[in-house]
């Protein structure tokens, strides 16, 4: 068999694996532990007839999405900022190690609170849940660079425009590039809990209503939904920013 | 015109250089020569005034220097070709022109226009220094610093890299204050050297050299250098 056959082949065999015990534990507990296949099959069939679950991704992935970019922006921005001036590093360091320090379900809390349900709180509970990793790897990213890069560039008397340009942010974006395609994926997660506990129109809004319903088989199918879009995206998104990076990556040796 | 005059260093308490005084006059070839941790490096960085000194003055008329380091620091993400061009850039010379400054410069040390677009991880130490090299002289400098640039090389491509340093300064009238702890190099390279004594830095000697046409005549002229008492006394005890 050809290497490429058999990995393919393992796999189906760890899925008809994963189907079976899925089989025999709703055999033995019942269907509201876990529904049969076909049950949930049906549901999944059912709430993508009634033409809801593109509307439900996209709400979730806009909030997710918005969180992000938002959290990109402040992560960066503030990152560039406290690298280069040591006084404001010093003093949003412990901050942001602060507000990463805690539990994204906190934030949800809050922003129920501030907000109200069915707002801007994934969103919120996203931001407040990212840009922290996203502002210390662009921290890390300016105050690691190439001191003697930096020495070079001063030797040809380089602009400080050109200098930030050329010089420390390609560095920079060699760091926080991971923290984004990291951060990305734990956007969606942290934006569908935050729905799911404050009540939001997208994936975890639906979750919720399932389980309020005790609708296990449509619990399942939106978790299939979910699971679904994180193998999407992972192989589109992903696959190739990772590949792109490792290429980055080998060309950041000094020489 | 490079001059120091009495120039003194230190790092905290620790004296680098003690009254170190020297002339590097336009056009001219002049090496530092001294052993491992001298203050060559400091010297070299004063010069090119990355370190302000501790004591004495410090005239430097040449109205552009360069600096060539002991390791290419080129950007790493940046191709050769870029790299080379990227001191013209900060002269705000528009793309076009630095590319065909830096290009031009790049085939004069020997490298072919199939390696101008592979970034520095791809090029052989000797190419990296080359392209260092051009990225110096790119700017047209009356003066290049260069701070034992060869020293990872292995003997043939020094010796060959050598050969391109001086004809590159000879050709464009280009000073050079060479740094080195190699007798055989200062010997190949220079018009004018500077023994320095060891830590702190102050010249013992200063030598006119005409540098050997043949390796053989070279290698006499570095033994025989050495065999001076003092040249001996500041490189090997």
């Amino acid at each position: 068999m050809r290497p490429g056959v058999r990995k393919w082949a393992w796999s189906a065999v760890g899925i008809v694996l994963f189907a079976a015990l899925w089989q025999t534990i709703h055999a033995i507990s019942g269907p509201l532990i876990l529904p049969s296949l076909a049950d949930t099959f049906r549901a999944l069939v059912d709430i993508t007839a009634s033409g809801i679950v593109g509307s439900t991704v996209l709400a979730t992935g806009q909030q997710a999405l918005a969180g992000w970019l938002l959290a990109a922006a402040i992560g960066c921005g503030l990152g560039l900022l406290a690298g280069h001036v040591d006084a404001v590093g010093d003093a949003v360091a412990p901050l942001a190690t602060m507000v990463f320090a805690t539990p994204p379900i906190v934030w949800v809390v809050l922003a129920l609170l501030w907000f109200g349900p069915g707002s801007i709180e994934p969103m919120f509970t996203v931001v407040m849940s990212t840009f922290p990793i996203i502002f210390a790897s662009c921290l890390q990213g300016v105050r690691g660079r190439d001191k003697l890069l930096d020495e070079m560039a001063s030797t040809f008397n380089v602009p400080r425009m050109q200098h930030t340009v050329d010089v420390v942010l390609p560095q920079v974006w060699a760091q926080v590039l991971p923290a984004l395609a990291t951060t990305i994926a734990y956007a969606w997660k942290v934006a569908i809990m935050a729905e799911m506990l404050g009540g939001g129109t997208g994936l975890g809004g639906q979750l919720a209503t399932a389980r309020a319903n005790l609708d296990m088989p449509e619990m399942m199918a939106w978790i299939s939904v979910i699971l679904a879009l994180v193998l999407v995206c992972d192989g589109l998104l992903l696959m190739p920013f990772r590949r792109y990076l490792n290429t980055r990556f080998n060309t950041l040796k000094l020489r | 015109m490079l001059r120091f005059a009495d120039i003194s260093f230190a790092f905290g308490d620790a004296p680098a250089i003690d009254k170190l005084n020297l002339t590097i006059n336009p056009g001219e070839l002049a090496v530092l020569l001294g052993r491992s941790g001298c203050g060559k490096t400091t010297a070299l960085r004063l010069a090119a005034g990355l370190i302000q000194p501790t004591g004495g003055q410090l005239i430097n008329t040449f109205t552009r220097t360069a600096s060539v380091f002991q390791e290419p620091r080129l950007l790493p993400w940046a191709t050769a070709l870029d790299n080379a061009a990227f001191g013209l850039k900060a002269l705000g010379v528009d793309r076009e022109h630095r590319r065909l400054q830096a290009a031009q410069l790049l085939r004069q040390f020997g490298i072919n226009e199939a390696d101008f677009d592979k970034r520095p991880w791809e090029l052989s130490g000797g190419m990296a220094q080359r392209v260092a090299f051009a990225r110096a002289l790119a700017i047209k400098p009356q003066l290049v610093l260069m701070d034992e640039p060869f020293s990872a090389l292995d003997a043939g491509l020094r010796r060959e890299m050598q050969t391109i340093v001086r004809d590159a300064a000879k050709k464009d009238n280009v000073a050079v204050l060479f740094v080195t702890h190699d007798v055989n190099e200062a010997v190949r390279l220079a018009d004018r050297i500077f023994v320095l004594s060891a830590a702190p830095a102050r010249a013992v000697a200063e030598l006119t050299n005409y540098p050997p046409a043949s390796l053989a005549e070279a290698y006499q002229a570095g033994s025989a250098l050495l065999q001076h008492p003092i040249v001996a006394d500041a490189l090997t005890t």
